[in-house]
């Protein structure tokens, strides 16, 4: 049907084109040919919802093509028509429709689509508790909706499905393919084969009841369960054949097939007329022995599954043939586990491994079907089967017992197993040799249809927009932004993209730096009010998975810092908001604080820092004693080395020169001393940064002569780099902080109202040139913040200060402006897309990247 | 066709005029401050200037909506319970469970409800036949409109059964049915108490013989039958077989499609797919079948994929819509699925009203009039009860309903409905809803 249309749609085309062309020469009928033009139109609307089914051909260039009957054809090609194989063969000698789509698959191998000629994919685990049930399909229970992607992911396309594999007579099996929408057209063989199962598996069914519980009562009683058939392999096989005499005696005569068409015996006794195939799984000697006499007995075609005892029959196998359909054999290996090999069969003392099975039976003419072990095993099909070739088989042969002989013995090679012109196009697209340690699935094709495609994850990600404001008061108009991995590759109007990047675009939106929050209460998944030490690391404590992390970010805060809000000094430090919180720099600062009684904490203060200042000194000396020791030791040893005189010196004879130079420096230099070094006091660790200026001071003070205060501790007296936090009353003293260099972070109430009038600190700091961040002092509410400065940028403040006092300025006086707060290549890939100009009352969020990885996105 | 006594109960209105009011009859455009005359139980004259007549009573509907009654096209209530324990059952009729007095029909009058096809439940190999009935009266013979409305075939197998098995059985009883069918004419052609075959002497080999496997599906367990008995057993089917009356076939999962298409074609009978809400999977088969279908009240539910763990929202009419299959809807049927169904638990809104499942498929894209024609006029013909109910036509039942405001909405609520021109729901009546407002009134403080 599908046909049909496409070739209406196509005459439809060519008669548009003609009439499109008279109707430009001025031809009459105009109305007659516009209405033939909608309609046409229309149908090409209707096909282009399906282009996978529009008619033009396909062709698929590769390196190599297996055809799975023959050797290999190097740089080949495969021609596809509505899922058919039209043509294959060498590029040179094949040609290519004009009109076919050519898919270039470069150095790729293609092989057909795997063939498993027995797998449980049906339903499993719910046999039947009657042991001869030969009416029952193993179709009715395979699901077409299911998710085979694994086993397409192995390159397998097309399977045998067992309808049961507990009982003696399970049913019979059906043939599938893995891929496609018609369940109808995916059905190659609806009833493939009677299974039998010989072995151990069949020897324990239910007992049940027989007849069937009726009424009960004291004539009558409840009589008790029976065993249904045999224990024993004997019995099985005489029931077996009592059963198929009857089946085959009964199927003669019509009126009883007639009467009972789908009851077990009209089912057994289809199955075995005309040559029907029956399949046993006979893993000992005795079980392949009565598998063969059941097959010559009743006249049916044989399919052995599992003989893995086929040694005695070594010199027998080139009789198979008439009674043989095939045999069936596992690797019996799972791959990448260990396994018990079975203790030695008694008929068979010696044990044979699968590979030399398949050579002897491929010798005697017999088709080989290899299969995994367990259908968990299918995605690894082809490592399995490569195995084999261990038993000194060829790649051919390999994939031989992976294709052909497999479609086959399942009498499905009309459609599939090979590819050849005619058959249905199933392949597998590998990126090297059918049997080779490192190949890979790249993709499967069904019908021609993609029915699996390998994903690699994409190593970059391109982010386009249409202005980028790096933080740093620079604007990209029409810029991207190249990720790779959690760093930024590059940035400007026309970066370089890799070819397996993820392009996103947003054309009019604005991509800014990832925020800062100076201070807040995430990252432990509550507050932290109680004093820290000061040897804690708090970057260790962070905990991931904070539902407020997750709130946090939505409003493009992407690194914050944390620290105990207790009066004691405390490590502070700076992290980012991504799924797992990652450390920027622990600690990033010490934090103070200058509030309450201020003679007492000055008094406290001045105690705590002279002793850090004591500690750090102690150190700095010791270092830089250190440093001038080393020094001075190098120099020793060059020298010592020069002096002390080298074993082959007496022989040395022929450099008088040098020995004149180096006499004069005969008196012996002292080795000097190496410093001692002071004793590591835990809690004072983290001075040593502060005062070596390595990381700042941030001071909570708010009032104006707590301001006063802390830049007279910090600033003057022990000359550290400070931040003040809230410092509420800064607009009084702005010049102050500007003339000792101290930055401030403004918040959490950012425009305060005092003595009846607005005062927008963040502006008064910017028009003074004191560098400024901004704080929350919030968890969830980080979220906000942004809307916070919004309301600052309404009443005065630049919307670039703004922007820089929620990115650039804070990372650069907390020192952590090497890897965030900018856009720039190198930085880390912290970043925030807004649907407009930052700042703006319309402008939203529209995802937020922390370290390359996209942790919100609006719903938009 | 089994054509309605009226009841004696009709008398007392007998002649109704309703009058104001926009009314909207179905596959016809609406008619705003139209007027409908009822006669006899039925619609007489449906218009805008139409005289009415002085002996006739006046509901006056200014200001609301007129609609023809709702109708379920698949419902397993009504009776004391959907399932018989027994797996193959074609003989029995739900006409036979139904108890006119439960609560579940007042919640349909309650909700403009007013025929309903009681289908037994999806748990039975073949659940026996399905019935179309009014949904007000005191004794369900009075309320029948057509008595063998359909069997009710399952795909779902049983605790511990296969589908393998399941549809051998199925098989095993179509094919029963089949040669019932062909060989009525002269004797029984069923199988009869005398061994079919000589059975093999290996004493061992007992499930050799058909007639001895131990059948689940044999209702009175071994006992032998009498050729009466299977004719009675099997007479159902046969009609199917013959076309007289349609299957519904359960199908749980998106598999038992196909399978459900390959029995109806196979078996050449008429069938309806009641379809569980995986097998959108399906939709595209479903479409190309042509058959009527009935979805399972789950319309929006959330599937997780299994090897990436990622969340995907599935919206089962959307599916449906988008492959062009027309769809109709069934209602939660858990006991007491109600407003009311506990005391001291809050009053749920959701896939246990039919209205409420219409204005799913109008959030998620299907047009007003479509979704309307789903719960009134599609129901009506698939059940074969389309000249008797479905729309605001002349000389069908006048099965109305008189909403408050515009049909779909969630503020509107049920006025009047009423069955055979009797008016059998009254807002200011329900005395039950009363009391439930009054609760939340007293809860909201």
């Amino acid at each position: 049907m599908i046909g049909d249309t496409q070739m209406k749609n196509e005459e439809c085309k060519m008669k548009n084109e003609k009439r499109t062309a008279r109707l430009l020469l001025g031809n009459l009928h105009f109305s007659f040919f516009t209405f033939h033009f909608s309609l046409c139109f229309s149908v090409v609307l209707a096909l282009g919802a399906t282009p996978a089914l529009a008619g033009d051909p396909q062709a698929y260039k590769a390196a190599r093509i297996w055809t799975g009957d023959g050797p290999p054809i190097a740089n080949g090609v495969l021609v596809v028509r509505d899922g058919k194989i039209i043509a294959v063969g060498s590029q040179k000698s094949v040609t290519v429709p004009e009109d076919a789509e050519v898919h270039d698959l470069g150095s790729a191998t293609l092989i057909p689509g795997l063939v498993i000629a027995e797998t449980t994919l049906g339903e499993r685990g719910k046999d039947d508790e009657r042991a001869l049930t030969p009416e029952f399909r193993a179709i009715d229970g395979f699901d077409f909706y299911g998710d085979y992607r694994s086993a397409l992911s192995g390159g397998v396309t097309t399977v045998q499905i067992a309808p049961g594999s507990r009982r003696l007579m399970p049913g019979q099996g059906a043939v599938v393919k893995l891929a496609g929408d018609d369940p109808h057209a995916r059905t190659l063989r609806e009833r493939e084969s009677l299974r039998i199962l010989l072995g151990d598996l069949f020897k324990s069914p239910p007992r049940i009841y027989e007849p069937p519980v009726g009424a009960v009562s004291v004539d009558k009683p409840l009589e008790p369960t029976r065993q249904q058939l045999a224990a024993s392999l004997a019995s099985a096989v005489a029931g077996l054949r009592a059963t198929m005499r009857a089946a085959t005696e009964n199927g003669t005569s019509t009126s009883a097939s007639r009467k009972d068409k789908n009851g077990p015996v009209a089912a057994l006794a289809e199955c075995l007329h005309n040559g029907g195939r029956v399949r046993i799984t006979a893993p000992g000697a005795a079980d392949i022995r009565a598998a063969l006499s059941l097959a010559r007995e009743f006249n049916f075609r044989l399919i052995l599954v599992d003989p893995s005892a086929l040694g005695p029959f070594k010199e027998q196998l080139p009789t198979w043939k008439e009674t043989v359909s095939g045999v069936i054999l596992s690797a019996e290996v799972r791959p990448g586990a260990v396994s018990d090999v079975p203790v030695p069969d008694k008929d068979d003392p010696k044990r044979r491994l699968p590979w030399e099975n398949a050579r002897d039976l491929l010798a005697a003419g017999l088709k080989v079907a290899i299969r995994p072990a367990a259908d968990n095993d299918l995605d690894d099909t082809l490592f399995l089967a490569g195995l084999f070739t261990s038993g000194g088989l060829s790649s051919q042969q390999v994939l031989q017992m992976l294709t052909l002989h497999p479609a086959e013995l399942l009498g499905v090679a009309d459609r599939v197993g090979s590819l050849t012109a005619g058959k249905e196009a199933d392949f597998v697209v590998l990126d090297g040799e059918p049997v080779g340690t490192h190949t890979r699935v790249q993709a499967v094709y069904v019908n021609g249809q993609q029915a699996y495609t390998a994903k690699f994850a994409a190593r970059s990600t391109v982010i386009q927009a249409g202005r980028i404001f790096t933080g740093t008061g620079e604007v990209v108009a029409r810029g991207s932004v190249l990720v790779e991995g959690s760093t930024i590759r590059g940035l400007g109007r026309d970066v370089s993209i890799p070819a397996d990047a993820v392009i996103r675009r947003y054309d009019r939106a604005v991509i800014v730096p990832g925020l800062m929050d100076l201070s807040t209460g995430l990252g432990l998944g509550g507050a932290l009010n109680t004093p820290v030490a000061l040897s804690t690391n708090l970057g260790e404590r962070l905990v991931s998975g904070d539902p407020a992390v997750a709130v946090a970010r939505q409003g493009g805060v992407t690194t914050v810092l944390l620290a105990s809000t207790a009066p004691a000094a405390s490590p502070v430090v700076a992290f980012k908001l991504g799924d797992k919180p990652r450390v920027v720099r622990d600690p990033v600062a010490i934090r103070f604080a200058v509030t309450g009684n201020l003679t007492q904490q000055a008094t406290t203060l001045r105690g705590t820092l002279q002793a850090a200042r004591a500690y750090a000194e102690g150190w700095a000396r010791y270092e830089a004693a250190l440093a001038e020791y080393e020094q001075k030791k190098k120099e020793f040893d060059a020298a010592k080395s020069k002096t002390a005189p080298p074993a082959s010196k007496p022989a040395d004879s022929t450099k008088p020169e040098e020995k004149k130079a180096d006499a004069p420096k005969k008196e012996e230099p002292k080795a000097p001393e190496a410093p001692r070094k002071p004793t590591v006091t835990e809690a004072m660790e983290p001075y040593r940064a502060l005062f070596a200026g390595k990381i700042p001071a941030l001071v909570d003070a708010r009032r104006a002569d707590a301001i006063k205060l802390a830049v007279q501790i910090f600033r003057d007296e022990f000359k550290l780099r400070t931040v003040l936090l809230g410092a509420d009353d800064a607009f009084r003293l702005a010049e102050l902080l500007a003339d000792k260099q101290v930055s401030v972070a403004v918040g959490p109430e950012v425009v305060r109202t005092v003595e009846r009038e607005p005062v927008n600190l963040a502006q008064i700091l910017a028009n003074r040139g004191v560098p400024f961040g901004f704080q929350s002092k919030a968890t969830t509410g980080v979220k906000t913040l942004p809307y916070a400065v919004q309301y600052a940028v309404r009443r005065g403040l630049g919307a670039d200060d703004a922007l820089a006092g929620l990115t650039a300025s804070p990372a650069k006086f907390l020192s952590i402006d090497n890897k965030v707060g900018s856009l720039a290549v190198g930085k880390d890939a912290d970043l925030v897309v807004l649907s407009g100009s930052p700042f703006e009352l319309s402008t939203r969020v529209l995802a937020v990247m922390i370290d390359g990885e996209w942790v919100y996105e609006s719903e938009e | 066709v089994c054509v309605a006594v009226i009841t004696s109960g009709v008398q007392a209105q007998e002649q109704l005029a309703i009058k104001g009011g926009r009314i909207v009859p179905i596959g016809k455009a609406p008619i705003d401050g139209g007027i409908i005359l009822i006669r006899d139980g039925k619609i007489q004259a449906v218009g805008k200037d139409l005289a009415i007549p002085s002996d006739y009573q006046v509901i006056d509907a200014a200001g609301k909506v007129v609609l023809p009654g709702f109708i379920e096209v698949h419902s397993s209530r009504g009776m004391d319970q959907a399932n018989e324990r027994n797996n193959n059952v074609p003989f029995l009729s739900v006409v036979d469970a139904i108890d006119p007095g439960q609560e579940y029909f007042e919640d349909c009058r309650r909700n403009g409800v007013t025929s309903v096809a009681i289908v037994p439940g999806d748990d039975t190999m073949i659940g026996g036949q399905a019935a179309v009935i009014k949904t007000a009266g005191s004794f369900v013979d009075q309320m029948i409109v057509k008595r063998q409305a359909g069997i009710k075939i399952s795909l779902k197998p049983g605790a511990n059964r296969s589908r393998m098995s399941h549809l051998a059985s199925l098989r095993k009883e179509f094919d029963a049915a089949r040669d019932a069918l062909g060989g009525s004419s002269g004797r029984p052609a069923i199988a009869t108490t005398e061994r079919p075959m000589e059975t093999p002497k290996d004493d061992e080999i007992k499930t050799s013989d058909p007639t001895q496997q131990p059948d689940p599906d044999t209702p009175e367990g071994g006992q032998p039958e009498s050729p009466v008995d299977v004719a009675v057993r099997r007479e159902a089917l046969v009609r199917l077989l013959k076309g007289d009356m349609p299957a519904f076939i359960y199908c749980e999962a998106a598999m038992d499609v196909p399978q459900a298409l390959k029995l109806a074609a196979e078996y050449k009978f008429k069938a309806i797919l009641v379809l569980g809400h995986n097998c959108y999977k399906a939709a595209k088969l479903v479409a190309a079948s042509k058959l009527p279908v009935v979805l399972d009240p789950t319309l929006v539910f959330w599937e997780s994929d299994p090897r990436t763990g990622d969340e995907k929202k599935i919206v089962v009419p959307k599916i449906y819509r988008e492959a062009g299959v027309p769809m109709t809807f069934e209602v939660t049927g858990i006991a007491g699925g109600n407003l009311f169904r506990a005391p001291d638990l809050p009053a749920t809104l959701g896939s246990n009203f039919l209205w409420y499942q219409a204005a799913t498929a109008v959030k998620y894209g299907t047009p007003v009039p479509e979704a309307l024609e789903a719960i009134t006029l599609r129901p009506a013909k698939l059940l074969g009860v389309d000249a008797l109910a479905g729309s605001i036509e002349p000389g069908k039942d006048a099965d109305l309903v008189i909403l408050t405001g515009d049909p779909l909405k969630i503020n509107t609520w049920v006025q009047t409905t009423l069955v055979r021109g009797k008016v059998v729901y009254e807002r200011e009546k329900d005395r039950k809803l009363q009391h439930l407002l009054q609760q939340e009134k007293v809860g909201s403080k």
